[in-house]
C-alpha cells in the first residue's frame, strides 16, 4: 500500500509541477522569436537573454522532479 | 537498479568517509592538471596549435560574456574566479557520462535475510502480538515484494549491494550546494569590496518603510539564489543519471543514444549556465548604481 501511494505521490508531484514551467518556457521561447523576427541583427543578444530566462523557469520543473525523486527514493 | 540519493561511502581516512563522488572530483582535479600541462608544452603566440586554438575560441566566447556585464577592470579578475566553475562543472557532468562509471563498482558480501531484517522483526514484534514464523514470512514477503531479496536453494538471499566506484560530482548535492555556497559569499564578497556602501543599503536600508522591506526581500531572495543553484545543478544531473540508468534497463542497442546525446547537451548547459549567472550577479553587485 505504501510503496503503491509513493508511485502515485511521484507520478503527481512532476506531472503537476511540470505544467507551470512548460507554459512559461513557451511563452519566453514565443516572445524571443517574435523579438527576432523583429530584429535579426540582434539575434545572439536575444537568444543569450532567452537562454538565461529559460533556465530560470527550468529550474521550478527541476525543483518538482527533485521532490518526486525525494519520494520515491528516500 | 542501483540509484540512491546519496553517494555511498567508499572507505575510511581516519574518521572521514571518502564517498565515490569525492574520490570522482579528485580523479577529475588530476585529469585538469594533465590537461593544463599537456596544454602549456606547446602554447606559441604566432603559431598555435589546434588545442590551443580550441581553448583560446572557448576562452574568448565567455570572456566577451562576462565583458558584457561588468567593467573591465573587474572583469579580468572575475574571470578566472567563475570559469573555474565552468570548467570544474563541465567535467564534473560530463564525467558521470564516461563508459567506466557504472562497469566499475565493489560489492559488499551476501548476506541472508534473518541477519539483515532483525531490526524489522524488532519493530514488528513490539506494535502486535504475532508469533516468530509469521514474523520472519512477513519480512521475508515484504523483502521479495521490494525487490531486495531473491529466492535460492539455499533459501532467501539479499542481492549484493553493489557501490559504483565512480559517480558524476555534481550529482551529489554536497558538491552542488558547496559550490552555490561559494559563488554567493564571493559575489556578496566582492560586492562590499568593491562598492561599499552601495551594496549594504542594498540589503539594509533605513530610508523608509518600504525600502526596509524590500531589503528584507532582497536577503531572502539570496538564500533563494544558494537554493536554485544547487538544486538546478543537482537537479538536472541526477535526473539525467536515472533517466539514463531506466532507459538502459528497458532498451537495448543504441536506444540509449539520444539520451546520452541530450546529458551530454544538458551537462555543457548547466556549467554555462552556472557561469553565466554567476558572473551576472558579481556584475549586479559590483557595479555602482549611481542616481
Amino acid at each position: 500500500m505504501e510503496a503503491g501511494l509513493q508511485y502515485i505521490a511521484m507520478g503527481l508531484a512532476i506531472g503537476l509541477g511540470a505544467i507551470g514551467p512548460g507554459l512559461g518556457i513557451g511563452l519566453l521561447a514565443s516572445k524571443a522569436m517574435e523579438a527576432i523576427g523583429r530584429n535579426p541583427d540582434a539575434a545572439s543578444k536575444i537568444q543569450t537573454q532567452m537562454i538565461l530566462a529559460i533556465v530560470f523557469a527550468e529550474a521550478i520543473a527541476i525543483y518538482a522532479l527533485v521532490v518526486a525523486l525525494i519520494i520515491r527514493f528516500v | 537498479m542501483n540509484i540512491s540519493l546519496a553517494p555511498e561511502v567508499l572507505f575510511h581516512l581516519g574518521s572521514l568517509g571518502i564517498t565515490n563522488a569525492v574520490f570522482s572530483s579528485f580523479v577529475i582535479f588530476i585529469i585538469l592538471v594533465l590537461f593544463v600541462f599537456i596544454l602549456n608544452r606547446k602554447l606559441s603566440y604566432d603559431k598555435p596549435g589546434k588545442l590551443q586554438l580550441m581553448v583560446e575560441m572557448i576562452f574568448d566566447g565567455l570572456y566577451g560574456l562576462v565583458q558584457n556585464v561588468m567593467e573591465l577592470k573587474y572583469a579580468k579578475g572575475v574571470m578566472s574566479f567563475v570559469l573555474t566553475f565552468f570548467v570544474l562543472i563541465l567535467l564534473s557532468n560530463w564525467f558521470g557520462l564516461m563508459p567506466f562509471v557504472p562497469a566499475i563498482s565493489l560489492e559488499e558480501k551476501e548476506s541472508t535475510v534473518t541477519e539483515t531484517s532483525s531490526t524489522e522483526k524488532l519493530s514488528e514484534a513490539e506494535s502486535t502480538n504475532h508469533t516468530d514464523e509469521s514474523i520472519e514470512k512477513e519480512s521475508f514477503l515484504k523483502c521479495l515484494a521490494s525487490q531486495h531479496c531473491y529466492l535460492s536453494t539455499d533459501g532467501i538471499k539479499e542481492f549484493k549491494k553493489t557501490v559504483h566506484v565512480f559517480r558524476a560530482p555534481s550529482s551529489d548535492l554536497s558538491f552542488a550546494l558547496t559550490i552555490a555556497i561559494i559563488s554567493v559569499i564571493v559575489t556578496n564578497i566582492l560586492g562590499f569590496a568593491y562598492a561599499g556602501k552601495g551594496h549594504l543599503s542594498k540589503f539594509i536600508n533605513f530610508s523608509g518603510p518600504i525600502p526596509f522591506f524590500v531589503g528584507i526581500l532582497e536577503i531572502v531572495s539570496e538564500i533563494g539564489k544558494l537554493i536554485s543553484f544547487s538544486f538546478r545543478l543537482f537537479g538536472n544531473i541526477f535526473a539525467g543519471e536515472i533517466l539514463l540508468v531506466v532507459i538502459t534497463s528497458i532498451s537495448f542497442g543504441l536506444a540509449t543514444l539520444p539520451f546520452l546525446l541530450l546529458e551530454i547537451f544538458v551537462g555543457a548547459i548547466q556549467a554555462f549556465v552556472f557561469f553565466m549567472l554567476t558572473s551576472v550577479f558579481i556584475g549586479l553587485a559590483v557595479t555602482r548604481h549611481e542616481h
